[in-house]
């Protein structure tokens, strides 16, 4: 007896897998290329580890190997049914509605309006000028080199060129 | 100029911008390489221990503009302090990787820190409504309502009513949940635009359950609404698809068995919904509904092909066999371009045709309705006129319906394809018709000429052996016959007196009996080493025993 009023559902045994076919094991559209059946095998293997498909893995694979001999593959098309119409109805739909590998994705379009970089600084921790000036130490010219802080009060003078900046 | 804001005016001002500058520096020509210039020179910086939050975001935003979500990520954490715009940049890079419930997280962290920003708040809110979590959303909208003030006023009024009717909608969801009846007054008054939109944004969710909740409580809201009624059929097809996937018949029934009626919808989606339906009618094994739906399907669409398959193959699947004929031969006849097929695969359909005809003469053959097999082996040989293998089977498939002329056709057919095949010699063996002993004899004469002549043949010693194995049921009913006739004969001289009992007739019976004994127990002597499996070795012996003890009785009995 069911719970409350709900009705039972009776379930069937279900057909053996030569009478579903691999392109309904594998969720595969009759047109499905080599890299769309090798995907949803994949998908399928993770969904029947995980427990969230009724297909066993044996019959998962067992699919995979019909789908991949061609002579095999066209007589398993010749005995499965089509879950969709020749218009593909249900391919349309399902794009529409972003499913996609068996996968749903979102379409929607997020607002993602870049800052202007001269506008936008992001947050940094700026140190304390005070402190990296006493950190430095200008160390001392020798009294018997008197032409050095004339060069280097040269050097200061001449202007600098970014280019010439060699950044490693 | 310092190293950050060249690098930034260089890769981050539009390209035309650029060209169109006097003496500008010709960067490059598009965007991309731009952005992958940019990129390397910020990396460059980066690797060399520069830290800066600046050359880190800008080195994110130039992965992101080129694709590069993981690089692009994997920059914005370097940022030590992220605020509000680095996190919202995250948030956007889990939505595009489609990690909802990552997204979720980082744009309320976001939202967290900057409640004033719209982006953040709308993102946020669009999020939680793909998650399916509408008491979220909902506690959010009012926020949105009074960010929206701040935009752009082109948009601002369609924005607010936009949040107006989606709240309007949630709050229905809400109700319709709690059991109550949905109240939804915006919903009563949408304009076909306000419609639209929504629809849009519902259908671009991505997250079936969600969609499909939503527009269900939309279509009850809005009854008269036919785009509505229709997206939210397509939702509830999508949904059974999906289900069909994981093999879930009977979930993708239930859900589709209340829409069976379903008149609102057009062709395509109706046709779609009773497909679907007889799919799942079938894959349950309830093949009279099945039947019915497809009948009901081929009715809005009496040229496609796959229809005509699906009915064809639950006919099949329910042991009616002859039902599936019209189907089948009408899907033979749709096989045109219409039909879509692997790119990957020439002349998918030749091939399909051809293997489906092969399929239907199999089954034919099990159930030994000859002629219904012939009929579609012949046209895999129309389709395929100089395949030996489908020859070979036309020319069994004669045989079996006894067209010996025919088959004999095929025969010459064969020969011209393949000369010297030893096979086909054993194959005009086929054609003799065996009546008596005299044609067994014959024919087993023959099968011992072609092996001696074919030593090391395997497969002409295995058709042999087979050729050999038929033989031995006919065999064992002729002797059969024979011991009958000779019970028949014992039995009246039991019965007779001895005065009435003409006992020369009764020895020219005998005689007569046991020359054919003895024909039957030299063939079964020749039988025997033509044949390989122990159990036919048995049965011979069995039978040579049974001939030698009647061969004994005519011999008793004065013959």
């Amino acid at each position: 007896m069911g719970r409350g009023s709900e009705p039972v559902v009776l379930e069937l045994a279900t057909l053996p897998r030569e009478q579903v076919g691999p392109f309904l094991l594998l969720g595969l559209d009759k047109t499905a290329d080599k890299e769309t059946v090798d995907a949803h095998w994949a998908e399928r293997l993770k969904w029947a580890r995980k427990g969230l498909a009724k297909v066993p893995l044996e019959d998962i694979n067992w699919a995979r190997e019909i789908m991949s001999d061609v002579e095999r593959r066209i007589r398993a098309d010749a005995a499965s049914l089509n879950a969709d119409t020749t218009d593909e109805v249900l391919a349309q739909l399902a794009q529409r509605y972003g499913v996609q590998e068996g996968r749903t994705n979102r379409m929607w379009q997020a607002l993602d309006s870049e800052k202007e970089l001269a506008e936008y600084q992001p947050a940094a921790d700026v140190p304390d000028s005070k402190e990296i000036l006493n950190a430095l130490k200008v160390p001392e010219v020798p009294e018997d080199v008197p032409a050095v802080p004339m060069l280097l009060e040269r050097l200061a003078q001449q202007p600098l060129d970014p280019w010439a900046i060699d950044i490693p | 100029m310092s190293f950050v804001s060249f690098v930034s005016f260089v890769s981050f001002v539009p390209a035309m911008e650029v060209e169109s500058m006097p003496n500008a520096i010709p960067i490059a020509k598009t965007d991309s390489s731009r952005h992958g210039e940019a990129a390397q020179l910020l990396e460059r910086a980066v690797q060399a221990g520069c830290q800066d939050a600046n050359v880190l975001y800008m080195l994110a935003m130039a992965h992101k503009r080129q694709g590069k979500l993981n690089e692009a990520r994997n920059a914005l954490r370097k940022i030590q302090r992220p605020d509000a715009n680095i996190i919202l940049q995250m948030g956007l890079l889990s939505l595009q990787e489609n990690q909802l419930a990552q997204a979720e997280d980082e744009l309320a962290r976001a939202w967290q820190l900057d409640p004033r920003s719209y982006e953040i708040c709308y993102n946020l809110l669009l999020t939680r409504l793909t998650l399916g979590k509408v008491e979220d959303c909902l506690a959010l909208i009012p926020n949105a309502l009074e960010l929206v003030l701040n935009r752009e006023p082109a948009n601002r009024d369609e924005e607010r009513r936009f949040l107006l009717i989606l709240a309007d909608l949630l709050q229905a969801c809400r109700k319709s949940d709690n059991g109550a009846l949905p109240i939804a007054p915006l919903l009563n008054e949408l304009t076909s635009s306000d419609e639209q939109r929504l629809l849009q944004i519902l259908r671009s969710l991505g997250q079936l359950d969600t969609v499909h909740t939503l527009l269900k409580v939309l279509s009850e809201a809005r009854t008269r609404s036919t785009a509505v009624r229709e997206a939210y059929l397509e939702a509830v097809l999508v949904k059974a698809k999906e289900l069909i996937d994981r093999c879930a018949w009977t979930e993708a029934e239930l859900l589709l068995r209340p829409l069976a009626r379903e008149k609102s919808g057009s062709r395509t989606t109706q046709l779609a919904l009773l497909n679907l339906l007889g799919c799942c009618a079938c894959m349950t094994q309830d093949f009279d509904s099945a039947i019915k739906h497809f009948m009901a399907a081929i009715k809005l669409a009496p040229n496609d092909a796959r229809l005509h398959q699906n009915l064809a193959i639950t006919y099949e699947l329910k042991g009616e066999l002859p039902q599936s004929d019209p189907y089948w031969n009408r899907f033979f006849d749709l096989l045109d371009d219409r039909v879509p097929v692997p790119t990957d695969i020439p002349r998918y359909l030749d091939h399909l045709a051809y293997e489906s005809l092969g399929r239907l003469a199999a089954r034919y053959s099990e159930k030994e309705k000859w002629n219904s097999a012939l009929s579609y082996v012949q046209r895999a040989a129309h389709l395929r006129p100089n395949d030996p293998d489908t020859l070979e089977r036309l020319f069994q498939l004669y045989n079996q319906a006894k067209r010996p002329q025919d088959a004999r056709r095929t025969l010459d057919k064969l020969r011209q394809l393949r000369p010297g095949e030893p096979q086909y010699e054993l194959y005009e063996l086929d054609l003799i018709e065996v009546k008596g002993l005299n044609e067994i004899e014959k024919l087993l004469l023959e099968i011992d000429r072609i092996l001696k002549r074919y030593p090391n043949d395997a497969r002409v010693e295995e058709r042999a052996v087979n050729m050999v194995g038929n033989v031995i049921p006919l065999m064992g009913n002729l002797c059969d016959q024979l011991t009958d006739q000779m019970s028949k004969v014992i039995d009246q001289v039991r019965n007779l007196p001895n005065y009435q009992i003409n006992w020369s007739a009764v020895r020219e019976v005998m005689r007569d009996l046991l020359r054919e004994f003895q024909k039957l127990r030299r063939i079964t002597g020749k039988c025997l080493p033509l044949v390989s499996s122990d159990e036919h070795r048995r049965i011979i012996r069995d039978l040579a025993d049974h001939i030698d003890k009647k061969m004994e009785a005519c011999r008793s009995m004065g013959a």
